[in-house]
């Protein structure tokens, strides 16, 4: 490892220039008093900090603190969770009920104690605009996340957490990756506390970066949306909105439930259930494990939809200063803020079983998204997961500043893609405008993406056997965040490939006046990230596994 | 058998395309080598142990069937990377069946890694990956002599910063 920052371990914090003259205890062996101290301070020390935040005085620094001390018994219960689906019911069936226990009981204990020795290992310090979190037990890590690019916090609570009034912090850096630290787990209030000093550090810090000023010509669209979802929702008077918010969107409990019983896993559920019965009936003498091995997956085909019913449930969207403002969830509610500034690429998808109803979908991608879901990391944001299609229209307009990606029209890909694409040849289609790249794809469920130039971190243009024997080449695009769907204009004729691809890559290095005048220029994706800084033409002989 | 009409041939204009080293082919066919013959000894046994006659002999044929294909076909791998570099971007081109162009524009650099594993160090080579935002970004060099290697990556950060100053 040659990250400069990660291969530090024998440095503590203090080691540094300019820190803090308070003697800590060694990283590698924290004395008890540490926590002992921290635990007792922590709640003043956090009050008198957001205090003199606000009156705008230096940025004050603080010790390093733990987290709260029932978090090993929260993660440990994950990982017996996690134990437990390993084992499965084959593997019950296979060690005995009394091994099996053994064995899970034997995982719920080394995960426990893996789990504590975590726990006593880390720590977090916001000192110098960064935030520092120590942790590892083999590998002590040292990360530093420089607050002038955080992007985003999340502030979540999982259902076992909420009993105890604990609180999770994750913390959405540009560039970053599923590696980032989440603070898991904190009392509620001093999360909260925590995540509004945050922000207001490195608003205060990235003053010049992040330009959170909407054009003026976004507004009347925006009121657009906030009244047909006020008018049409009807529940908008009970929606929880804070100052400083406006709200776009409610997606009503009745509309979610409908939209995940159209989707095609429900659909399935029938035949599974059919199919136990009939292996039942067909053999008789099956075991009690077989039998309960084939409910479970019964279960598991109808556990995505109503996860997803539970994950959106109660889902507002409101606009504010910062981005888009989404909150969702039944057992575990969590509150995200997408800065529009950072959006990598929109989303407008039409399900096949949505068509009747005329319900779409709209996710956006994001620069740096720290979420560990990995659903969330390949699949982007969820910014309406039901909805009519003037909303997502509007949505997603906002989204992109304020540029509509349903009303450009879309050049089609030749009749002769029709070899490489058969059924979805003629719902496919690419256009590039002064901002956007859009592309359409999906002959039953069509999706819509629109990627603002500027955010293109690379082009590639991919040409398989067939497509060479057809002059045919695909140009993909690549973009900080996960889609979940292919950035790419498929089936092109070569030279059209080749047009695209030059055109994107020149609006990357040049990029026009136009787009310029509102914001300061994409750098804010490209610039090294966090641990990355010093990266660039580092030393190769370190760089040897 | 020559490629027709490669994607990159179409690219206008003049392209200087750089080869990489002849020498990587030998490193490619003694890594396929030591992971292929131990895999393919593995599977035959084990298909031997539990299928018995015919399907061992099915396996082990097929497998080394793969191999030596990819054997075979590793020099044409090794002739159609390349790299361009010019004035705002890195052009970096290969693939037999897939053909593949990746344009990586300088100011979108964010770190660039070197490197070699130990079968690499004996020939002597090096491997440059460029790393942007975006984790789809398919933009490695192998096989370069470490000089090489080592000026290609101090231009390319040196252009990225160049690009950056300018931002």
């Amino acid at each position: 490892m040659t990250n400069p920052t990660e291969s530090d371990p024998h440095h503590g914090p203090n080691a540094e220039p300019g820190t803090e003259p308070k003697p800590e205890p060694s990283a590698d062996a924290p004395a008890p008093t540490d926590t002992e101290r921290h635990d007792g301070a922590d709640p003043v020390e956090e009050s008198t900090e957001s205090g003199s935040d606000a009156a705008g005085t230096v940025l004050l620094d603080q010790g390093r603190q733990r987290l709260h001390p029932l978090s090993p018994v929260l993660h440990g219960i994950k990982t017996l969770w996690l134990v437990i689906a390993a084992l499965s019911w084959q593997g019950l069936a296979r060690f005995g009920l009394s091994i099996g226990g053994a064995l899970i009981l034997a995982g719920g204990i080394l995960g426990m104690i893996w789990a504590t020795l975590t726990w006593y290992y880390t720590g977090y310090q916001v000192q110098d605009g960064q935030l520092r979190i120590i942790k590892g037990v083999l590998v002590r890590r040292h990360r530093t996340i420089p607050l002038d690019r955080l992007q985003s916090i999340e502030l979540r609570q999982p259902l076992l957490a909420r009993f105890v009034g604990l609180a999770e912090l994750r913390l959405e850096v540009v560039g970053g990756s599923s590696s980032e630290a989440p603070l898991a787990f904190l009392p509620l209030e001093e999360a909260e506390g925590l995540r509004v000093r945050l922000l207001a550090l490195s608003k205060r810090l990235g003053a010049d970066v992040t330009v959170p000023v909407m054009p003026s010509a976004e507004a009347p669209s925006a009121e657009g949306v906030a009244e047909t979802a006020t008018a049409d929702a009807g529940v908008a008077a009970q929606v929880h909105s804070e100052p400083g918010e406006r709200l776009l969107t409610v997606v009503p409990t009745n509309r979610l439930v409908v939209s995940q019983l159209l989707t095609p896993d429900v659909f399935f559920v029938p035949v599974a259930v059919v199919a136990t019965i009939g292996f039942f009936v067909w053999q008789p003498d099956m075991s009690f494990y077989g039998l309960a091995g084939l409910i479970t997956a019964t279960i598991g085909i109808t556990l995505r939809p109503i996860s997803q019913a539970m994950g959106n449930y109660d889902f507002t969207l409101h606009e504010t200063d910062d981005g888009l403002r989404v909150r969702r969830g039944l057992t575990e509610r969590r509150t995200q803020t997408v800065p529009l500034t950072r959006v990598t690429a929109a989303v407008i998808r039409w399900p096949l079983l949505w068509r009747k109803p005329r319900w779409v979908h709209a996710r956006v991608a994001n620069a740096g998204h720290s979420g560990q879901r990995v659903e969330e990391l390949t699949q982007g944001s969820t910014i309406l997961p039901v909805g009519g299609f003037a909303d997502a229209r509007a949505i997603t307009t906002l989204a992109l500043s304020g540029i509509d990606m349903t009303e450009v029209e879309l050049r089609p890909a030749p009749r002769r893609a029709s070899w490489c694409a058969p059924i979805g040849r003629p719902a496919l289609g690419a256009a590039i405008t002064p901002r956007l790249f859009i592309t359409r794809s999906g002959r039953l469920s069509p999706q819509l993406v629109g990627i603002p130039r500027q955010r293109i971190q690379s082009v590639r243009v991919v040409q398989s056997r067939i497509q060479r024997l057809l002059r045919l080449a695909t140009v993909h695009v690549d973009i900080a965040g996960g889609l979940g769907v292919p950035a790419h204009a498929a089936h092109r004729d070569v030279s059209d490939a080749l047009r695209m691809a030059r055109e994107l890559g020149e609006a990357i290095t040049r990029p026009g006046p136009s787009e310029t005048a509102d914001e300061p220029v994409g750098a804010d994706v490209a610039e090294p990230v966090a641990t990355d800084s010093t990266d660039l033409g580092r030393p190769p002989s370190e760089d040897h596994p | 058998m020559s490629d027709e009409h490669p994607v990159w041939d179409s690219w206008p204009g003049d392209v200087a395309w750089q080869p990489v080293s002849p020498r990587l082919a030998v490193v490619r066919i003694l890594s396929l080598l030591l992971v292929g013959i131990p895999v393919t000894g593995l599977a035959t046994l084990l298909s031997w142990l539990w299928w018995g006659s015919p399907w061992w002999q099915i396996m082990a044929s097929v497998l080394t069937a793969i191999l030596l294909l990819r054997i075979i076909l590793t020099g044409r791998v090794v002739r159609a990377w390349g790299y361009a570099e010019r004035p705002d971007d890195l052009l970096i081109r290969h693939g037999v069946w897939t053909k593949r162009l990746s344009i990586v524009p300088y100011g979108r650099m964010q770190f660039i890694d070197l490197s070699a594993n130990p079968l690499q160090r004996m020939f002597d080579l090096s491997t440059v990956k460029l790393h942007t935002a975006s984790a789809g970004t398919d933009s490695t060099v192998p096989g370069l002599a470490p000089t090489e290697a080592a000026a290609l990556r101090d231009r390319l950060a040196e252009r990225a910063n160049q690009e950056r100053d300018g931002l």
